[in-house]
């Protein structure tokens, strides 16, 4: 196999990954869920949604510090509680660029198979490949991914260097500082 | 350091849509054992040319790995190939094809750190019928697998929901 090359590895903080499976198809509960998480301002880090054959999945990750309000959220809607699953802590290793590439893709694959940690989600944006896993395993990632692909090693970043919170009270001190001064 | 950014806007800014049409969705199922073998067959793939337009795995257990791949329809047969290859049917590995189907892509300035965006996503389509068969938000990136014939209709309804400045 030819040693593949890419620009970077960005891992992120802690999150809680959450799974549902096997929702019955009759309901919307991909909007129901996502709704629920937006009017509590939780935001979804990671998503990925299926629907097919009357069969949805969810597999989403939310900060860390959000799992207590959206434990008590799901908890609320019984069908959605009865097909939930938590796993904690998790973190997200991205590579990129993927280069919409098979053979990355596969090569990545292959590598978390190999060294047996768990995959608990993937998804392609633009130009990287977000896997999750264990949040204590994602040093041994990078390390596997070291071994098999050349990373420039300025471009591994180990930890989040800046962090983005929507915040609605930050919104309302500023409506109110506005409304105030007008 | 703390910067703080805020996001005041009665519609949702995005840098525009993108649809991509006659595309085949597959998706495949296998024990996460299998994790190494089928990592080898997707590589595989790429060295017979093929790319992918959006990728998603999902976790339903050791017992229950799920590979989502969206790819252009024109390789469907070379795709099904491979799969026909390294499948275990015995060992109740599935494979399945959704075909053809649609896509539409969009971003916008810090979508990954906001919340609301999915739920607009899928508040503008569902509330008017659109089946979504997949979906990806990573990053800051939307994905949206839709049935045939529905991506034009999607989008305008998008376009009612979010705004491109």
């Amino acid at each position: 196999m030819e040693r593949i090359r890419i620009e970077g590895i960005k891992l992120s903080g802690e999150l809680a990954a959450i799974n549902f499976r096997n929702l019955p198809g009759e309901k919307d509960f991909i909007s129901r869920f996502c709704q629920i998480l937006a009017e509590n301002q939780v935001n979804l880090l990671f998503l990925s949604t299926t629907s097919l054959r009357k069969n949805n999945q969810i597999s989403c990750c939310v900060a860390a510090t959000d799992l207590d309000i959206v434990k008590k959220l799901i908890a609320s809607e019984p069908v959605m509680a009865s097909h939930t699953e938590f796993i904690l802590p998790v973190g997200s290793l991205s590579i990129f660029p993927h280069q919409f590439s098979l053979k990355i893709l596969g090569l990545i694959l292959n590598i978390f198979g190999r060294i047996n940690i768990p995959l608990y989600g993937l998804t392609s944006s633009l130009s990287a490949l977000t896997c999750i896993t264990d949040y204590a395993h994602l040093h041994t990632a990078v390390k596997a991914i070291r071994e098999n692909i050349d990373v420039p090693s300025d471009q591994i970043s180990l930890k989040p260097e800046i962090q983005v919170k929507q915040s609605q009270d930050y919104k309302n001190k500023l409506l109110l500082r506005k409304t105030n001064s007008s | 350091m703390e910067t703080i950014a805020v996001y005041w806007e009665s519609r949702i800014k995005t840098y525009g849509f993108r649809d991509t049409l006659d595309l085949s969705f597959l998706e495949l199922g296998f024990q996460s054992g299998r994790l190494p073998e089928w990592g080898l067959v997707i590589h595989e793939m790429g060295d017979a040319g093929i790319s992918f337009e959006l990728v998603v795995i999902q976790y339903g257990g050791e017992k229950d790995l799920r590979v989502y791949l969206l790819f252009k329809r024109k390789w469907e047969e070379k795709v099904i190939n491979h799969i026909f290859r390294a499948i275990w049917k015995d060992e109740g590995e599935t494979f399945h094809i959704t075909s053809p189907v649609e896509l539409i892509f969009f971003f916008g300035p810090h979508f990954g750190d906001r919340y609301g965006i999915a739920d607009s996503a899928f508040r503008a389509l569902t509330h008017k019928d659109i089946t979504i068969i997949a979906s990806g938000f990573s990053g800051s990136a939307v994905y949206l697998i839709l049935p045939e014939g529905t991506a034009q209709d999607a989008t305008a309804l998008l376009n009612e929901t979010f705004e491109i400045p």
